[in-house]
C-alpha cells in the first residue's frame, strides 16, 4: 500500500517550534529562550496539574508546617 | 492603481497589527469572499471579520506580509505569506505551540475605492502538515 506524504515549504522545528524553511533546515539553530518556551508550552497540562497538587499539599498539616518553617527560616536569614 | 494596491495591502496587513477598523474603511458592505478551501463564500464585512478573527484567536501573534501586487483598473492580485504560532484551536486541532508559515494568492476586485470581491487560494494543506494533522514527507 503506498503512503501519501505531503511536503511543505516550511516546517516547525521539533525542538523549538520555530517555522523553518525547508532549504534552511540544516542551518537552523534554536533560540534557547524560544526552545524553553516551546518545551513549557508542551508541558502546560503538567504545569497546571502541579499548581493544583501543590495547592492541595499546602492545605495539608504537613504543607502548612512546611510553609511555617520556610517563613521562619526566611525571617532568620533576613 | 497605486491607491488600490495600497488599500488592498492595508486590508491584508493591518488587522494582524490590531487595526480591525481597516475592514470598515476598505471593504464594501456587499463584499463576497471566495476561498478555495471553503464550501460557502463569506458575505459582508462582519463575515470576513469573523473569519479573520478565528484565525487571529488561533494564531495570536500572526503577521501577514504582502510580497508583490499586480494591478489593472478595478483589480489587484496579491501574493502574501502569513506566519504565526498555533496557540488556540483551529480546524479542530488543539494548540500545539508550533509556528506555521503559509502562502497565498488573492485577486481583489475594487469599486469606488472599496473591495467588493476576493478570490483566494492559500496553502491550507501546508498549514495542516505543519501542525502535524497530515503526515509529511520529512517525518516519513
Amino acid at each position: 500500500m503506498s503512503g501519501f506524504f505531503v511536503e511543505s515549504s516550511h516546517m516547525p522545528c521539533a525542538e523549538c517550534g520555530a517555522s523553518v524553511r525547508a532549504t534552511d533546515r540544516e542551518r537552523h539553530t534554536c533560540d534557547p529562550e524560544r526552545r524553553l518556551e516551546y518545551r513549557i508550552f508542551q508541558m502546560r497540562d503538567e504545569v497546571a496539574g502541579l499548581d493544583l497538587s501543590l495547592g492541595a499539599y499546602l492545605e495539608t498539616p504537613e504543607g502548612k508546617f512546611a510553609q511555617w518553617l520556610a517563613e521562619r527560616e526566611r525571617r532568620d536569614a533576613g | 492603481m497605486a491607491d488600490a494596491k495600497e488599500r488592498v495591502r492595508r486590508l491584508f496587513e493591518e488587522p494582524w497589527k490590531g487595526n480591525w477598523d481597516v475592514l470598515d474603511e476598505v471593504v464594501a458592505p456587499e463584499y463576497v469572499g471566495y476561498d478555495s478551501g471553503q464550501a460557502e463564500p463569506l458575505r459582508g464585512i462582519e463575515s470576513l471579520r469573523g473569519y479573520l478573527k478565528a484565525y487571529g484567536d488561533a494564531f495570536p501573534d500572526a503577521r501577514l506580509t504582502v510580497h508583490e501586487q499586480v494591478a489593472e483598473p478595478g483589480k489587484v492580485a496579491t501574493r502574501w505569506t502569513a506566519r504565526g504560532t498555533h496557540a488556540g484551536e483551529i480546524s479542530g486541532i488543539a494548540a500545539t505551540g508550533k509556528e506555521v508559515t503559509v502562502s497565498g494568492l488573492t485577486i481583489s476586485t475594487l469599486s469606488g475605492g472599496k473591495v467588493t470581491e476576493q478570490w483566494t487560494t492559500w496553502d491550507r494543506l501546508g498549514m495542516l502538515v505543519q501542525l502535524g494533522a497530515v503526515p509529511s514527507a520529512t517525518e516519513a
